[in-house]
């Protein structure tokens, strides 16, 4: 949160970065389709697809500004761009999340592989306070957000907290 | 102990007022043009990304050149040009200032101006690994200040200007808890890069022990 007006960027805007094959955002199975040999791309397809990319990299922006990345933050970009419902997801919680925990709590991502090779992202609140107090503030946003959105998530989303 | 942070977003500018504007660089401007975008061939520009500024007020017009895979852009105007570049580190300041004098000396050489006062601006985005970003900035608000409201203060900024340095301390409006640290300094025309990439390096390294923050590079 800035207190002072002025830009506070170069206000250069970056296209994504060209992959191989433009419509190859994320190339892991199963959320690449394959590519078919010898099938002409059309252009507005290609275009289409630049757009969704802008699209895509404003939408993360606009997710640094609520949460914050690991400090080598692809394993949570690539979840992000494999899942964009959790992105949304993302960006319409912050409002409650900061009504239940407080407006300065801090909320961390991170994108774990289990054992199971599964990957969840988990939004962490860390919490200078009690225990107690964290547990109250996660049942208030369950209860006037998360319980009623969480089904959106297919599973792929947990918010928690860290004592710190 | 100095506070762990990251940077995610940075940037690095250097802004020339020509010693005296020159028109000829909006009417003829072709042969400029062709002999900055030849001696950018290193880092292989492509036509499309030559820009023809046309609107604005007539200071902002002119001709701005891109250079996508290394976050570089370089403007050229009647009366000043600038070169800035996004996600910058002190690792890759070599190369840096090889590009922006490559495309200075372009400049320079075939529309013959005259390069005036530099002035030089660092960015950056800090975002420590454990405390807040007001745990950083509260340090430098004035106790008096502080007072006027019981209720903890939510963000700050500080300016400080001297006659060649500007620093400039904020939240962060782009990251999640970071603070956003703004370096600027004014360089005579005849300063060596180095000697300014230098300087600049010192001013942030002083800032960043004023802040008691250090970059974690893990």
């Amino acid at each position: 949160m800035n207190a002072y007006q002025e830009f506070q960027t170069s206000g250069n805007q970056w296209p994504q970065a060209v992959h191989l094959m433009l419509h190859e955002e994320d190339q892991r199975f199963p959320f690449s389709p394959e590519p078919k040999q010898g099938r002409a791309i059309p252009d507005y397809l290609e275009k289409q697809v630049v757009s969704f990319g802008a699209e895509h990299d404003a939408a993360l922006n606009e997710v640094r500004r609520y949460f914050v990345l690991p400090a080598d933050p692809a394993s949570v970009l690539t979840f992000l761009s494999g899942h964009r419902t959790v992105r949304q997801l993302l960006l319409e919680a912050p409002a409650y999340l900061k009504a239940s925990f407080g407006p300065d709590a801090v909320f961390n991502l991170r994108a774990p592989i289990d054992e199971s090779g599964s990957q969840t992202l988990y939004a962490v609140a860390m919490w200078p306070g009690d225990l107690r107090d964290v547990r109250q503030a996660l049942a208030r946003f369950d209860d006037a957000w998360w319980i009623s959105h969480s089904r959106q998530a297919s599973g792929y989303l947990a918010f928690t907290y860290e004592l710190v | 102990m100095a506070e762990l942070v990251t940077i995610p977003i940075s940037y690095f500018e250097l802004e020339i007022d020509y010693e005296r504007p020159d028109v000829r660089l909006w009417i003829d401007r072709a042969s400029i043009v062709q002999g900055i975008f030849d001696a950018l061939k290193p880092w292989n520009p492509s036509v499309d990304d030559i820009e023809l500024r046309a609107t604005g007020k007539p200071s902002e017009q002119g001709v701005a050149f891109k250079l996508p895979l290394k976050r570089v852009s370089f403007f050229f105007g009647a009366a000043s040009c600038k070169f800035t570049r996004d996600a910058v580190d002190w690792e890759s300041a070599d190369e840096t200032l090889t590009i922006l004098d490559t495309a200075f000396s372009a400049l320079a050489k075939l529309g013959r101006i005259v390069m005036g006062t530099k002035r030089t601006t660092i960015g950056m985005h800090l975002q420590p690994r454990t405390m807040t970003f007001m745990d950083l900035l509260s340090p430098f608000m004035p106790p008096q200040l502080a007072a006027l409201e019981k209720a903890p203060m939510r963000t700050m900024a500080v300016v400080a200007k001297w006659e060649k340095r500007k620093v400039t301390l904020d939240g962060s409006a782009a990251l999640a808890n970071a603070v956003f640290v703004k370096i600027e300094r004014e360089f005579e025309s005849a300063s060596a890069y180095l000697e300014m990439a230098r300087e600049l390096r010192a001013d942030e390294e002083q800032l960043f022990r004023v802040l008691g923050v250090e970059e974690d590079r893990g």
